[in-house]
């Protein structure tokens, strides 16, 4: 049985698809699309659900996730109900509802996204202050700030946080899809998918301008060469000159992605930035933080400049910990969620 | 600036004696009828229409919905009737350049009548046709084919006299020389006449939403993508290869498409309003189709068959059962293919919502009706209101239909807003006794 809901459109509207109730259902968003296959259309179909309210048929589809928001469907409608700001809306949405308890809501409402923010800045403060010891301010040492063992203890902390909540948020949308009869797609696929959909996001480049692709790879290897250089300080127990070099490279992918990001964001020219929520700028913002606190730390360090040092890893440890917490709540998630969903849908 | 723009600019102004009661402006099935009308009650109706014969975009049609009537048999007595009533004047090739209201029923307009380089003593033999030397596409045949430059708009134009395109006439003299009456002129010039008029009605149509702009579906770009009214010409009596043939190789098609609601419901042309006869006449059209090419597939592509006058339903089913095949989605977009086939994505809603593509030979645009009405510029003082589509506002949409917001000033058929031949032929009637009434009403 299929039960309807009407409320459910107007809840997703206020995740971004304002004008989404214009559409009079005509295909054009389908048939334009770069990324719809046979047998995985939208987003017609994700709006008609939407619009009916099939709550189980819409948050079970991995459509949603399937589109990158190119924004072909957005300047086509004949109705400009912007299919492309719906399918946004409604992955807002999803993280919303794949979330444990639907926790992650609060990252989408006006006032409770940026108290969370302020919550958790507090905290990561709190415990500085807590395990912190007297920092040496005649050179520049971090580590008499926070102690080698607090620094590893806390990343190992959060570390386990930020797993369990993506796992238990994965298993959450694992849930969803299986109920609408989606199955995952076998080891192979598996396979398929981190090469070709994560390593190097092979939709991506089909739907995208070239910039933007190139952006965005540019953005995902700058955390992922970054986690590679935490990794291998975690394991050399010293800052070692490859995970400098390693650490080195990551950030300057991260600050190129995250910078053109946040100008075509204040641009608003192109579909995909026409409409950014509190979310939006608060992950742009906490990526550039890290970012570029990163590197004036490394600058405070080489110069020997002590305080600055110690302002810098203070900011640098907070923003990193305030993103990384969150990364199972927020649009974040769309790193673990669009590799699980392009797996069951098979389309690799 | 062309020639002939020149030659405009150094008209002569005159001002005529006489008076009329109603100043017609458009000689389209509108014009025409509404005119008929006040002449047959007695008034006097001085027609301008802007092309060089009357008939508008009727008589270019190859039958009319859902009755499948000759279009061209039943609007050219009309055109015969409006040229030849003792209460008409009609005036061809002449532009309305101004509409002053002096006062209440005394409206003073400025008409200019363009030369068309052959006096009134041409008796249309077709001699100077002959013998032209230049060829151009022909406006009446959407550029289908060819005319000369010293032509007769169309056989059965009205008046049949032939005119000369001076921005395209190489000056070769070959026409005067032919011309059996020496009615060619090449010294006539353009007259700007005034003339006092107690009323005004305003029937300048519609015209063919330039589909162009619809980038997606590559009109003017891909050859064998046309518009339904080449469609239609390509069906008429009088059409021009005498036989439906597609453009890029004169080869008859085999498998045509139909794509509704082009420049129609499409908020991204400006246009979000449907234009009314566009599922009517490509289901007409189709039927016709399958009767020049009985082994030719017709496919529809739709979003929902507007199929709401009488017999309408009746002739949309019939249609079907024929074999017409309707398609619900709208094409998205069109692609040529190498031997210049289209390839229409659309997303085929009723069997399941797959994305599908098809590959047509012929693809017909039923492109949508725009207001044709730059008339509203020409009015000085008070203001012709129009609505933010361009369409003439009514003064009431329910109650008044037909009156503008000028008092004396009415309006009949598209200019109104879209609709078919019949509604247009009943607002004309409508329009001609409210013209009647207020002309009553203010005193003779």
């Amino acid at each position: 049985m299929t039960e309807v809901n009407p409320i459910l459109i107007e809840e997703i509207k206020r995740y971004g698809a304002f004008d989404v109730t214009a559409c009079y259902s005509c295909g054009v968003c389908t048939a334009i699309c770069p990324l719809v296959e046979e047998g995985r259309e939208f987003p017609r179909r994700m709006i008609r659900y939407a619009l009916l309210g099939i709550r189980r048929k819409l948050f079970g589809s991995p459509e949603l996730w399937l589109c990158y928001y190119c924004g072909e469907c957005t300047s086509s409608c004949p109705r400009q109900a912007d299919p492309g700001g719906f399918m946004m809306a409604a992955r807002r949405y999803a993280i919303a509802e794949y979330s444990f308890g639907r926790i992650a809501k609060i990252f989408y409402s006006k006032i409770g996204a940026p108290l969370t923010f302020i919550v958790l800045t507090l905290i990561a403060g709190l415990l500085m202050i807590l395990f912190g010891g007297n920092p040496n301010m005649s050179s520049a040492d971090i580590f008499s700030l926070l102690s080698r063992e607090t620094i590893h203890h806390a990343g190992i902390a959060v570390g386990i946080i930020v797993l369990l909540g993506a796992l238990v948020n994965l298993a959450m949308m694992y849930r969803h899809l299986s109920q609408n009869s989606v199955k995952v797609g076998g080891l192979s696929g598996l396979i398929r998918v981190l090469i070709k959909e994560v390593a190097y996001q092979g939709r991506y480049v089909k739907c995208e301008s070239r910039s933007r692709f190139l952006t965005h790879m540019s953005l995902f290897w700058g955390f992922l060469l970054l986690f590679l250089a935490s990794g291998v300080n975690f394991v050399s127990g010293t800052r070692s000159p490859i995970a400098i070099v390693i650490g080195f490279v990551g950030g300057i992918f991260l600050l190129v992605g995250g910078i053109y990001f946040v100008a075509k964001r204040a641009e608003r020219r192109e579909p995909f930035a026409s409409y950014s929520d509190f979310m939006d700028w608060a992950f742009l913002a906490l990526i550039l933080l890290v970012g570029v606190t990163g590197f004036l730390l490394d600058f405070a360090l080489v110069t020997n400049l002590p305080l600055m040092a110690y302002t810098m890893f203070s900011m640098h440890l907070i923003a990193a910990f305030d993103l990384l917490i969150a990364a199972p709540f927020t649009k974040f998630a769309h790193a673990v969620y669009r590799p699980l969903a392009l797996w069951m849908s098979e389309r690799v | 600036m062309g020639v002939m723009d020149q030659i405009l600019e150094k008209a002569v102004e005159e001002e005529e004696a006489v008076s009329y009661d109603v100043l017609v402006v458009g000689g389209g099935i509108a014009g025409e009828s509404a005119s008929l009308d006040l002449a047959d009650m007695g008034f006097k109706v001085l027609l301008v229409e802007k092309e060089p014969s009357v008939g508008g975009k009727m008589y270019l049609l190859s039958k009319v919905f859902p009755t499948l009537d000759c279009a061209s048999c039943i609007s050219t007595p009309r055109m015969a009737a409006v040229s030849h009533h003792p209460n008409i004047i009609l005036h061809t090739y002449s532009e309305v350049l101004e509409i002053r209201k002096l006062s209440e029923s005394d409206f003073q307009a400025r008409i200019l009548v363009k030369p068309r380089f052959v006096e009134d003593d041409c008796t249309g033999c077709g001699q100077c046709e002959k013998v032209c030397p230049v060829v151009v596409p022909k406006e009446y045949d959407f550029g289908l084919r060819g005319r000369k430059a010293a032509y007769i708009p169309f056989d059965t134009a009205v008046p049949k006299k032939a005119l000369i395109d001076l921005d395209h006439c190489i000056f070769c003299g070959q026409c005067e020389r032919t011309c059996p009456v020496g009615a060619v002129n090449f010294l006539q010039v353009p007259k700007v006449v005034k003339v006092r008029v107690r009323a005004v009605l305003i029937a300048t149509g519609y015209e063919l939403f330039s589909i162009e702009r619809k980038t997606e579906y590559g009109y003017g770009k891909f050859k064998n993508v046309i518009t339904a009214m080449q469609m239609d010409r390509l069906l008429a009596p009088t059409r021009p290869f005498n036989a439906v043939l597609r453009p890029s190789d004169g080869k008859e098609p085999s498998s045509i498409a139909f794509v509704l609601c082009s420049g129609s419901r499409d908020r991204t042309l400006n246009n979000p309003i449907c234009s009314q006869v566009c599922c009517m006449y490509s289901v007409k059209q189709a039927q016709l189709l399958m009767g020049a090419l009985p082994l030719a597939d017709v496919t529809i592509y739709y979003m929902d068959i507007r199929a709401f006058g009488k017999g309408f339903e009746e002739f949309y089913q019939q249609a079907k059962a024929m074999g017409a095949m309707f398609v619900k989605g709208r094409v998205a977009k069109i692609e040529e293919t190498e031997n210049d086939d289209l390839v229409l994505w659309y997303e085929d809603i009723e069997n399941g919502g797959r994305i599908s593509k098809a590959v047509h030979d012929l693809v017909v645009l039923s492109v949508g009706l725009k207001p044709n009405s730059e008339i509203v510029e020409v009015f000085k003082g008070e203001v012709l209101e129009r609505d933010e589509l361009g369409w003439i506002r009514s003064r009431d949409e329910n109650v008044n239909p037909v009156e503008t917001s000028i008092k004396g000033v009415f309006a009949a058929g598209c200019v109104l807003g879209p609709k078919d031949i019949p509604d247009t032929v009943l607002e004309a009637g409508a329009a001609a006794a409210q013209v009647a009434a207020y002309l009553n009403e203010v005193g003779v």
